[in-house]
């Protein structure tokens, strides 16, 4: 029971949470905005089309009754009608993005975890070998790298020069996500295999490991059963915050991979000052970092059981 | 036998020795680099050999000196043919007075966020703490282009972002620590003769929270240089006309493919920085507070 009462708090948080960010998105805009400027042709538009275009968006009513429509709206699923490409609706348009955008997120952090993990394992188990100080090594130049620079470096070399992958794009399939995710998953698969790393390296030097070994069990059970079982726990927190710093990261790679997904949907639809479009694109993106960071909360609570039988 | 002890001890002393010289030259090294770029920084005017925004197309993509050009233009020229040396320069400029403001100022905001939402707890502490989710949720990239859309690129909206995109970090770690600290017994002693609240922060926590703070703002130091590189490279960052490591970047993308220098230049410079920021940070958490180690 005391389950479903903290699930609940916590649905609530995160709804509470997306509109919130919604709410800023929307005051922002249009406060600021001018879109008879920037949608009608500039020469030949008369004042009283933008007149009559102001009124067809219901831009004249007062904010708080733009509000007060768009937060009815939202309530009945009805996520608003983009102002460009002839009146579709935005929900429409960023299904396909999204997932693109979560293909890239999920390949990134596959990318990060496939990679670190075992580097960490095998770099706390060979400490002050070779392996260990590749590992930190990588750690630490792979930390410092600025990740746009990196996806065109990865561009130039293996697209351009080599031509083994596209230049950008995402109509190729496989081949077309590869660059792109280790680009976005470089930063995190750092952060997961210095974690990893220290992790284990404590959890070796524990009680329970020393007890293990004296009771004769093999190496093997004590690394995986006793080790790494443990050595990962920090990492599935990690791991939640890892996934919501890749959504926000996957917009600068996608605009240097001309990856097709909501990132560059949302700073084109800004660009080119489509409200509707700019706040259903933000709503998504901000209800799944809420949604991933509320499983990761709640997954862990399955994992450690010392966080269960403390307080909420 | 009383010989062989103090033949131990020396050669015991001499490996500490040796020990203590390789950790300052682990320092030394990332400090050394830092007093460079904020030397080449303030005086980017005197250092200059051109101005950085000069276009001169007669002597446009001209390779560095060490790549078969000349001493005219030491470390080569963009496809506009502006000098990278001096441009690199200015770009330094221009991250130092970012790094600048944004560190000390996101500092200072986290930290009084962080002590009021761990001391008041309960309410007060909920919704700061909600606070901090909002900026989580909202990626900070697309507030940039959404504010660099409304009224312009601009310095001044870098350094707004950033700080919006940096507080939080300073916040959590802080309230955490003041979480703990709070049921500490010099504090409760200092609760039960009458301190107040601000006195309290002031006299007990602030003191304990201290290096953790410097650490964040050491390891911060990177974390905001390649952003407003990010920023600028996305072209919602500094304006146009203002040298930038992620402007530059941007710009030698073009000629990616003929002239090796203009993109790898900066970029090289932006990692080397931001390796300097992550290796003090690191130094600098190791010695003062190793509890730290998991942070990042």
């Amino acid at each position: 029971m005391q389950f479903w009462n903290y699930l609940i708090i916590r649905l609530i948080q995160a709804v509470f949470v997306t509109l919130l960010v919604v709410t800023i998105v929307f005051f922002v805009s249009r406060s600021v905005g001018n879109p008879e400027e920037t949608m009608l042709p500039p020469l030949t538009t008369t004042t009283e089309d933008k007149e009559r275009f102001r009124e067809l968006l219901g831009l004249n009513d007062p904010l708080y009754v733009q509000y007060g429509n768009f937060l009815l709206d939202l309530v009945q699923g009805d996520f608003g009608t983009s102002w460009r490409g002839g009146g579709t609706s935005t929900l429409d348009s960023i299904g396909d993005r999204a997932l693109n955008t979560l293909e890239l997120g999920v390949a990134g952090v596959v990318f990060a975890i496939v990679l670190a993990v075992p580097l960490g394992i095998i770099a706390a188990l060979k400490r002050g070998t070779s392996v260990d100080w590749l590992a930190r090594f990588v750690a630490v130049v792979g930390q410092a790298t600025p990740s746009f620079w990196l996806g065109l470096m990865m561009i130039f070399f293996f697209a351009v020069e080599l031509g083994w992958f596209p230049t950008g794009g995402a109509k190729e399939g496989f081949r077309s996500l590869i660059l792109p995710a280790i680009a976005l998953g470089l930063f995190e698969m750092v952060a997961i295999m210095r974690l990893t790393r220290s992790g284990m390296i404590e959890v070796m030097d524990t009680d329970f490991v020393r007890t293990a070994r004296a009771k004769g069990l093999s190496e093997r059970t004590v690394i995986w059963r006793h080790g790494v079982r443990h050595a990962l726990l920090p990492v599935v927190t990690m791991l939640g915050l890892s996934l919501g710093r890749l959504i926000g990261g996957t917009v600068i790679i996608e605009m240097v991979f001309a990856w097709p997904g909501v990132g560059r949907l949302i700073i084109d639809s800004i660009l080119k000052n489509d409200f509707p479009m700019v706040q259903a694109a933000i709503i998504v993106l901000a209800a799944s970092i809420a949604l991933v960071n509320l499983v990761v909360d709640v997954s862990y609570r399955f994992i450690d059981p010392r966080i269960r039988a403390g307080a909420v | 036998m009383a010989q062989s002890t103090t033949a131990t001890l020396e050669l015991q002393l001499r490996r500490r020795r040796q020990i203590r010289w390789q950790r300052w030259l682990g320092l030394s090294v990332p400090v050394l680099i830092a007093l460079v770029v904020i030397v080449s920084g303030l005086l980017a005017d005197v250092l200059q050999t051109h101005d950085p925004e000069f276009i001169d197309l007669a002597a446009r993509l001209s390779p560095p000196v060490f790549d078969g050009g000349t001493w005219a233009h030491p470390l080569g020229t963009d496809e506009l043919g502006r000098d990278i040396y001096s441009r690199l320069l200015h770009g330094a400029r221009v991250s130092l007075i970012v790094v600048a403001i944004v560190v000390p100022g996101a500092a200072l905001f986290g930290t009084l966020i962080g002590l009021v939402s761990g001391w008041a707890g309960g309410m007060t502490g909920q919704i700061l703490m909600r606070i901090v989710d909002v900026q989580l949720a909202l990626p900070a990239i697309l507030f940039a282009v959404l504010m660099a859309s409304l009224v312009g690129p601009s310095l001044t909206n870098v350094i707004v972002i950033l700080l919006i995109w940096t507080w939080p970090s300073y916040s959590r770690l802080v309230r955490a620590d003041v979480l703990s600290l709070r049921e500490r017994d010099f504090v409760t002693a200092s609760r039960s003769v009458g301190a107040g609240p601000w006195w309290i922060m002031r006299k007990h926590l602030l003191p304990n929270v201290l290096n953790t703070i410097v650490i964040i703002m050491t390891l911060e130091v990177a974390l905001v240089v390649l952003a407003e590189a990010a920023l600028s490279f996305l072209s919602v960052g500094v304006p146009p006309g203002t040298s930038s490591w992620g402007r530059m970047i941007s710009e030698g993308r073009d000629t990616m493919n003929v002239a090796w220098w203009p993109i790898w230049l900066p970029g090289l410079t932006l990692l080397i920085i931001s390796l300097t920021g992550n290796l003090m940070g690191d130094w600098l958490r190791d010695a003062l507070d190793p509890r730290l180690r998991n942070v990042r």
